[in-house]
């Protein structure tokens, strides 16, 4: 439900969205380094597949977003990862459209800048689970914003309050738990393993 | 940070592999099935062929066959793919054929799931690739 397809919205929003959007990029492509393009495509990858592994929620049909991971590894380049992996799902299966690119990225994408700020919160806390309680906490808090920000957009089309609170919110309730549960396991994971996939600070600091 | 490009390889083809299995993606799609279909049967100036017969084959069997009314028409119920359908009306000598095969067409024209991704994961791998011979370039200096 995330992807907005086209013609859903009204031109203004799509031209803001796209506007919005390529500020942000030039935010998170500020003094990027071809060394860390690698690890962009490869989170990029997972991105671009995480929506086919869907499963139906009630009336209607919800998929892993994995925003919040994608913040936590990237950073700020997180964005760019989100708008290129947007791009070729629109191109290849129709996920979202190219007009609706813009809006589609600001709603996966800014989650994801979120996830990223609450993970590095962890570094204040001297818990022995920290990667996997923060990101559990990112990687729910992501979705979650990400539904509220389509769930506000289609809102201030005119869609019914009660549908979208059902297609939109209700459904992505699992979806926030899942994403709880396999961000905090991919942190806790990588943490211990490969501490280097996950954002450091040495780049990408605001 | 270190990534070695096999790392970068083998996650690529993980996520194709994991991706192969899924029958299918995440929009939505609007179907349709006929219930009825109205076949009305003319000659080439535009009379109706009244109480003409009319039948419906299916892999060469015949699975139905009725007689249009007085305005040359006939309702059919079709349980079975239209497409898989040949309708034949015949009249003293005359003779037409129809077949409905829009939805393979439709369908045929689609890539394959699988193909898709490997194409988006192509493109991905293909930066993936450029940068890091861009990088290994830059410290051979």
């Amino acid at each position: 439900m995330v992807h907005i397809a086209d013609g859903v919205l009204p031109a203004w929003m799509l031209a803001a969205g796209f506007l919005a959007t390529s500020v942000l990029l030039y935010f998170s492509l500020y003094k990027i380094d071809a060394e860390e393009i690698p690890k962009i495509s490869l989170v990029t990858a997972a991105l671009f597949v995480a929506s086919l592994a869907h499963f139906p929620v009630g009336p209607t049909s919800v998929h892993l977003l994995l925003d919040g991971l994608a913040g936590m590894m990237l950073g700020r380049r997180a964005f760019v990862s989100v708008f290129v992996a947007l791009a070729l799902q629109a191109a290849f299966f129709q996920h979202g459209g190219l007009t609706a690119l813009g809006i589609n990225a600001l709603n996966m994408g800014i989650p994801a800048l979120l996830a990223w700020q609450i993970f590095r919160r962890r570094y204040a806390f001297e818990l022995p689970s920290r990667e996997f309680a923060f990101g559990a906490l990112a990687g729910g808090a992501a979705v979650l914003l990400a539904a509220l920000m389509v769930f506000a957009e289609l809102l201030a089309i005119g869609e019914g309050f009660r549908e979208i609170s059902i297609l939109v919110l209700a459904s992505h309730v699992p979806v926030i738990l899942v994403e709880c549960v396999v961000s905090g396991s991919a942190a806790g994971y990588l943490a211990t393993t490969r501490p280097e996939m996950l954002c450091t600070t040495n780049y990408a600091q605001i | 940070m270190q990534i070695t490009p096999r790392a970068i390889w083998a996650g690529m083809a993980a996520m194709l592999l994991l991706s192969a299995g899924t029958a299918d993606a995440h929009r939505m799609l609007l179907g349709y099935k006929v219930n009825e279909l109205q076949l009305k049967a003319m000659y080439d100036d535009g009379t109706p062929a009244q109480g003409a017969e009319v039948v419906v084959h299916k892999d060469g069997q015949m699975i139905y066959n009725g007689t249009t009314n007085d305005e040359g028409e006939l309702l059919f119920h079709p349980e079975d793919d239209l497409g898989t359908l040949t309708f034949i009306s015949s009249a003293a000598g005359h003779r037409a054929q129809l077949s409905l095969n829009i939805e393979q067409e439709k369908t045929d024209a689609e890539m394959p799931l699988a193909a898709r991704v490997a194409a988006g994961l192509g493109y991905l791998l293909g930066v993936a690739g450029i940068s890091m011979i861009y990088v290994t370039r830059k410290k051979g200096r």
